[in-house]
């Protein structure tokens, strides 16, 4: 378990000092894929470094595993960061070794003799699907096999916690949901707990568990990314999940407008075929906005309905009894 | 007749003898050099404000001498060390005391050399290694030198050549080698050929040493090119 305890990070400089953290409380439970969404600047990736004491924090704690990381030594703090992984934007593998020799670094590093140093790299290298690279230099590799490589480098030596810094943001869509899904799986078959920094809310949306938003230096609002996704309460967590341009299209009859909200609660029911097919009413999506979140169906969409008083009263007597969440847009 | 004193020359061995004396000479201050630049070198990068282990102090401190020994024109730095080979060898004349001057002028700007090329190296790939809990040490001998390696094998080549025009110049404070021959056989006494022949030497012994450095180079680089 990871617990962070009114962490704050100042950076003094001659021309004055910046905030870059004020008063962090979060808790990441063992097991689950932590989320810490903001947008560049906001102090995401200072919060991430303070995990692993990359940077010091200028006060609060950092627990790990029940053990405070801010009152250890340098030497102690060694051992610590041995047990958290990290990948990076940059992926920052050793330009100057073949794939394999990446992989044994952090084992070379921490005394493992090199002919099982080697073992366990290969077997790495087959978990992330490139066993058949291991004698390559990374410059011969795409940016997905780097990220690979360096997700390979970081479980070496058997870490509980693996920490990810913009680990897709330099990478392409397809890329990214291929990333993603290996670090679901190495999260599920290895047991090893996630913290993903991410600007992106489709990487929240494909991975994690939880998601803690972080807005000038605070955390605005954390929870579940289904209650976040379908209720937030921030205004920056409402930008980011909120599509900020959104291409509503002209109306067209001058009907009332209703807002349907996806909750999650009736996936599998198509209810807009439903709802057309038992009033008999023509409408108009003039926006849409659904995402799967672990399963269910989340969003929300606006419909258009007939200029016709009779027609509109149907459907909306239709939706009062349908047990679906809706509201009259204006 | 021009060619008739070459010919002694050469037939004498003392052509053969300077074309020897002035690789010794600057291979032997190549190495001192990079003893000494080397340590220098990494310490001026890791004492700076976004180094391994800042320490102000010992950065500013170590690069004013650094600037200040590069600031003085080699030879008149060469001339003002003397009494340090003294000091060293006993002794203020020939080859010896030579070489311990070359390497007083050679070292700081050997030093400036490998700090350019292990900025290269990119500061992400030293925080991969902090977080995998490398100490300082493990990172400075098993990433910084590595991934810096082509780089300074390219700076070695450019300290080389450098360092083979100060032996040169190391002729008018009495060291031997082709710079020697250039002045007292050739200059001196007025032989054109001789002269030519020295400055086709060292041209020749300037392109060898950057082939060898570019092959070297090539084949150890791993990164895209």
């Amino acid at each position: 378990m990871i617990e962070l305890k009114h962490l704050g990070k100042i950076y003094s400089s001659a021309s004055g000092s910046v905030e870059a953290l004020k008063d962090v409380n979060l808790t990441i439970a063992d097991g689950e894929i932590f989320g810490i969404i903001g947008l560049s600047g906001a102090g995401k990736s200072t919060l991430v470094r303070c995990i692993n004491l990359l940077e010091r924090p200028t006060s609060g704690e950092v627990w790990v595993d029940g053990q405070n990381l801010t009152a250890l030594s340098e030497k102690e703090l060694l051992h610590v960061r041995r047990q958290i992984g990290m990948i990076f934007q940059s992926f920052n593998l050793l330009e100057q070794r073949t794939v394999l020799r990446n992989v044994c670094f952090p084992l070379e590093i921490s005394g493992t003799p090199k002919a099982e140093a080697r073992k366990r790299a290969a077997e790495l290298l087959k978990v992330v699907g490139l066993a058949d690279k291991a004698a390559s230099f990374p410059s011969q590799l795409s940016g997905g096999q780097k990220q690979r490589v360096a997700i390979a480098r970081a479980l070496a030596t058997n870490p509980r916690y693996l920490l990810c810094d913009e680990a897709t943001s330099a990478l392409d869509p397809n890329t990214t949901r291929s990333i993603l899904e290996l670090l679901r799986e190495i999260n599920k078959s290895l047991g090893v707990t996630i913290i993903v920094i991410t600007h992106e809310m489709k990487v929240i949306d494909q991975i994690c568990d939880r998601v803690a938003v972080i807005d000038k230096s605070c955390i605005a609002e954390e929870g579940r990314v289904a209650d976040v996704f379908t209720n937030p309460k921030s205004g920056i967590a409402r930008e980011l999940v909120l599509p900020q341009e959104r291409p509503v299209l002209d109306p067209t009859t001058g009907g009332r407008k209703l807002r349907l909200i996806f909750n999650g609660e009736d996936t599998q029911t198509p209810v807009i075929s439903e709802m057309i097919l038992a009033c008999r009413v023509p409408v108009n999506v003039l926006f849409a906005d659904t995402k799967s979140v672990e399963g269910a169906a989340y969003g929300h969409m606006i419909l258009e309905l007939p200029n016709d008083e009779h027609d509109a009263e149907k459907v909306v007597s239709w939706l009062k009894n349908s047990g679906l969440t809706w509201k009259e847009e204006r | 007749m021009a060619t008739e004193y070459f010919v002694k020359l050469w037939d004498n061995n003392i052509i053969q003898l300077g074309i020897w004396q002035t690789v010794y000479m600057t291979a032997l201050t190549t190495i001192f050099a990079y003893l000494i630049g080397l340590p220098l070198g990494v310490i001026l990068w890791a004492t700076d404000k976004d180094g391994l282990h800042p320490n102000k102090g010992v950065n500013t401190v170590l690069g004013f001498i650094v600037n200040f020994f590069r600031s003085i024109p080699a030879v008149i730095l060469m001339v003002a060390m003397i009494p340090a080979a003294k000091l060293l060898l006993g002794t203020s004349t020939g080859n010896g005391a030579v070489i311990v001057t070359l390497i007083i002028a050679a070292a700081p700007y050997v030093a400036r050399m490998v700090e350019s090329s292990l900025k290269e190296v990119p500061a992400g790939v030293i925080e991969a290694a902090q977080a995998m809990g490398c100490t300082n040490l493990q990172i400075i001998w098993h990433v910084l030198l590595p991934e810096a390696k082509p780089s300074l094998i390219s700076g070695c080549v450019i300290s080389t050549v450098t360092i083979l025009s100060y032996t040169a110049l190391a002729a008018t404070l009495g060291g031997t080698g082709l710079g020697q021959i250039a002045i007292i056989h050739g200059h001196q006494r007025s032989q054109k050929l001789v002269v030519w022949v020295c400055v086709l030497l060292i041209v020749v012994i300037v392109q060898l040493i950057q082939i060898v450095g570019t092959t070297i180079v090539r084949k150890t680089d791993k990164r895209a090119r």
